[in-house]
């Protein structure tokens, strides 16, 4: 599980990981220094202090990620036990694009609704990335209805790769059912 | 030996002179045996992958996606070139040019576990003067952790290692030394003394600049030298060949003085005609007040004109003062001014020079040498990381419609 801040508006890790049982999720995200994994938590330092918008923030992290990602594959986290990385938001989707091509495994996305809907540049480039992960992702999960509507309907993902998952057990009984080989 | 080499440009894309080092560089590795991928962005008109033997170019969109600033724009191609890189496999070397590529060879570094080299070729605290606002604090932040992160960080220039230890803190002994390299320039069709007639009279003599036109260039140094030489002197002509913010003000500034008709501002200028201009030029002047190396000098001495550059750094390291051209105090035009006029006045000299500076670049500079510098580097390095153990703890179970690593790197040292 990825994500920008500990929780949010596209969901929160942690309570969609508490019904799958200890163990079955490690949660990575952004934090002033690494570690040390704390239950399923896993803060991820972000080395570049100095930004000029969210865009830049976020996507010069990738290399704060992969090194957390790949430090924790030395110990915690058992390369073939990985089943799916789930990117929460368009931060967390962006980043977990790249670890789905990376280590092969799904890319389930959790979106709610901090995409941002003005015309300035940096919430266009937001709904440019958000859209770029959602398309690439083998199952988009709304956290909302409005959120499901943008998926769909001006994302234009296929209505077959969407779901509607509104509360934590909700989300929960989703992914134990993607990672149990079943769709949905 | 498989080598990822990271740059934002690559020719037909040319923005500054990095296209031409990752192109000449590259080229060179992979006719020593390497197999070498280059990642970089899309050109108009060229396909998305080109392959020439052991040399793989590919390129990612540069363009399709709004973005709120530089930066940002510079970490979304960035992530394109990860995927770009995870499509094509593994890797030995991870090589990323610059800041602007630094993102992704991060990644790729911690991704892939290789080692990640990186040349600097210049940075953002020297190129400025300082840091002074978050736009330069973040340039110089990717700067410094992607010297960090590297295995061995590559300076063109003894002057460069001296700036990367100031500026972002490398040390001295992580830093290896290996100048830039030049590609020849075509030798013009057009013989000498008609390319001479189209800038200057018979008697007049053609003093050349060829750069971009800003402060860290000089070029306002240079028209000053030029003002006050031709208030004595009326047997020159001042070419000016690149583009720049400076370029409509020198422009106004030689108007107003009313010697526009001895001043020649081209804009940019293809390869073509810039080797008609060296071919032409009996001084080429290069009066940077920055400059981590100055493959302009190299090019003006390999085409045989002698050269003026002002003493700073790599320029000083590139040019031996009054074997293959004058060094002269930096932004100083008087002192330029006197050089050029020196030069201008003893021909032969200045042949000599000119015909030292030709043996110099070639010798000293051909690609096929610095790349066999650098493949040293590539060497130790593999070496280092073979016994370090630092490896990619991968699962070898197959993963249905997975996008895992396709092919390794093969190893060889």
């Amino acid at each position: 599980m990825i994500s920008w801040e500990p929780a949010g508006p596209d969901g929160d890790p942690a309570a969609d990981a508490a019904p799958l049982g200890p163990g079955a999720a490690v949660h990575l995200h952004a934090w002033g220094s690494d570690g040390p994994l704390q239950g399923i938590r896993y803060p991820v330092a972000i080395t570049v202090k100095a930004n000029t918008s969210m865009v830049s923030a976020v996507l010069a992290s990738m290399g704060d990620f992969a090194r957390a990602i790949s430090g924790l594959m030395d110990g915690a986290l058992d390369p073939c036990e990985i089943s799916a990385v789930v990117g929460y938001g368009w931060a967390g989707s962006t980043l977990g694009s790249v670890v789905k091509r990376w280590l092969g495994v799904p890319l389930i996305s959790s979106v709610g609704d901090s995409s941002p809907a003005g015309a300035d540049l940096q919430s266009a480039a937001i709904r440019g990335l958000e859209m770029r992960s959602v398309h690439g992702s083998d199952l988009v999960v709304a956290r909302s209805r409005p959120a499901l509507m943008r998926v769909r309907y001006e994302h234009g993902v296929p209505l077959d790769r969407t779901l509607l998952a509104e509360s934590p057990e909700e989300m929960a009984s989703v992914l134990a059912g993607y990672l149990a080989g079943g769709r949905r | 030996m498989r080598v990822l080499h990271l740059s934002w440009e690559y020719p037909p894309r040319i923005v500054g002179g990095l296209s031409r080092h990752v192109y000449g560089l590259s080229r060179a590795l992979a006719a020593m045996g390497a197999e070498v991928v280059v990642i970089t962005l899309e050109s108009p008109g060229v396909p998305d992958s080109e392959v020439s033997g052991n040399l793989e170019v590919v390129r990612v969109r540069a363009s399709g996606y709004p973005s709120p600033d530089f930066p940002a724009w510079v970490h979304q191609f960035n992530l394109r070139m990860v995927e770009a890189a995870l499509d094509a496999g593994d890797f030995d070397i991870v090589h990323a040019h610059d800041w602007l590529s630094a993102s992704a060879g991060i990644a790729l570094k911690h991704a892939l576990r290789r080692p990640l080299i990186s040349t600097i070729h210049s940075t953002e605290c020297g190129r400025r003067g300082g840091i002074r606002d978050e736009l330069q604090r973040h340039i110089a932040e990717m700067e410094w952790w992607l010297a960090y992160e590297s295995w061995r960080v590559i300076a063109c220039s003894r002057y460069m290692m001296r700036e990367l230890g100031g500026c972002l803190g490398v040390p001295a002994d992580k830093v290896d030394v290996i100048p830039n390299g030049f590609t020849p320039l075509a030798q013009p069709g057009a013989d000498r003394a008609s390319i001479r007639r189209r800038y200057a009279a018979d008697g007049e003599r053609i003093v050349l600049f060829v750069g971009r036109m800003v402060h860290e260039k000089g070029v306002s140094v240079l028209v000053d030298a030029a003002l006050e030489l031709l208030r004595r002197r009326w047997d020159l002509k001042f070419v000016l060949a690149g583009d720049g913010p400076l370029r409509p003000v020198l422009q106004r500034r030689v108007e107003e003085a009313g010697l526009a008709r001895k001043f020649y501002f081209l804009g940019f200028v293809s390869d073509e005609e810039l080797a008609e201009l060296y071919a032409a030029a009996d001084v080429a002047a290069f009066p940077s007040t920055y400059e981590p190396f100055g493959i302009v000098a190299l090019e003006a001495m390999s085409m045989g004109r002698p050269v003026v550059v002002s003493d700073v750094g790599g320029f000083s390291e590139v040019v031996e003062h009054g074997v293959s051209g004058l060094k002269v105090p930096c932004c100083d035009p008087g002192a330029l001014a006197s050089a050029i006029s020196w030069l201008v006045d003893h021909p032969e000299e200045a042949s000599r020079m000119g015909a030292e500076g030709a043996r110099i670049a070639r010798e000293r500079y051909s690609w096929d040498a610095l790349a066999g510098r650098t493949m040293e580097t590539y060497r130790r390095v593999l070496a280092e990381y073979e016994r370090s153990g630092w490896r990619a703890r991968t699962c070898a179970r197959a993963r249905p419609g997975g996008a895992g690593p396709a092919r390794r790197g093969t190893g060889t040292l």
